[in-house]
């Protein structure tokens, strides 16, 4: 019981967080393709496209990797938990506008965008991230 | 929020700040400062139905919105059918003094300018230019 209570925290927290490095690794690969990403969306102007698109992929990796930082968790779980809703936010917006947009949400892949597959993996990443919140807070408080 | 919790928040996102500028200052495929890198190949629909040349229409939308319509003639043509259909298009149809318009959704998608581009790279010889506001811009004036 206190092996399972130990083991699921911490392959919830392996799994947010190796999505987060990975998938800013591979924006950090290709700024290019991303920025592409970001304008498709047409949410904001490219000056802040521009700035997203150097910052967002490091705020995915620095986070990701505080995520096992005992000190840090907590701090790199509220980040990514307001990410994820800006992401499911945007991802909903374009959706409802009817764009035929690439996610960028992996780099320099150029696919179009499955919206409900892209949504439900970030409200998957979300309640995961609830729930870590939720443990450092019942730890907090124990 | 407690200050502890505040100071993390800044501490992260000022490191991925800096990390961000290191990776604009350092990547060797850092996009420039370029808020629009096509505007070169940009033509509206009034020019290109102005102009007294045989045109080639291609339509960058998903397969699923040219199936459901597109403008009359219109060759699909998305990146990730690229290899598929873009030989086969400039072997059969494409003359030399032949205009070839890409279009996708509207004035924010990318695919359009990303394909005029890609055309003007791997065939020189084609002049191809991405419609102004794509397809919402073609109904709006058309119908």
């Amino acid at each position: 019981m206190d092996r399972t209570k130990t083991l699921v925290p911490f392959f919830i927290r392996s799994v947010i967080s190796l999505t987060f490095i990975i998938t800013g690794l591979l924006k950090v690969l290709a700024p290019s393709t991303f920025l592409e990403a970001i304008e498709g969306y047409q949410l904001v102007p490219y000056s802040i496209a521009f700035g997203m698109a150097f910052f967002l992929p490091w705020l995915e990796i620095v986070t990701g990797i505080s995520l096992f930082i005992p000190s840090l968790s907590k701090g790199a779980a509220q980040i990514l938990f307001l990410l994820v809703i800006i992401f499911i936010v945007a991802l909903s917006v374009s959706w409802a506008r009817g764009l035929d947009i690439q996610c960028g949400c992996f780099g320099a892949n150029n696919s179009t965008t499955n919206y409900p597959l892209h949504i439900t993996g970030n409200l998957f990443l979300l309640v995961g991230l609830y729930w870590l919140l939720r443990q450092s807070r019942s730890k907090r408080q124990a | 929020m407690t200050f502890t919790g505040f100071k993390v928040i800044t501490k992260l996102t000022g490191l991925s700040l800096g990390l961000g500028l290191l990776t604009w200052l350092i990547h060797p495929e850092s996009p420039k400062w370029d808020p629009d890198p096509f505007a070169a190949y940009e033509k509206t629909l009034d020019e290109i139905l102005a102009v007294d040349r045989p045109v080639i229409w291609l339509d960058a939308r998903a397969p699923n919105a040219y199936e459901e319509k597109h403008i009359p003639g219109a060759f699909r043509l998305t990146e990730e059918e690229w290899d598929v259909f873009f030989e086969p298009l400039l072997f059969e149809y494409w003359q030399p003094d032949t205009l070839v318009i890409v279009y996708c959704d509207n004035q924010g998608c990318q695919k359009s300018k990303r394909i005029a581009h890609r055309i003007r790279e791997e065939a020189p010889q084609i002049e191809a230019y991405y419609l102004k506001g794509g397809w919402q811009t073609w109904i709006e004036q058309k119908h």
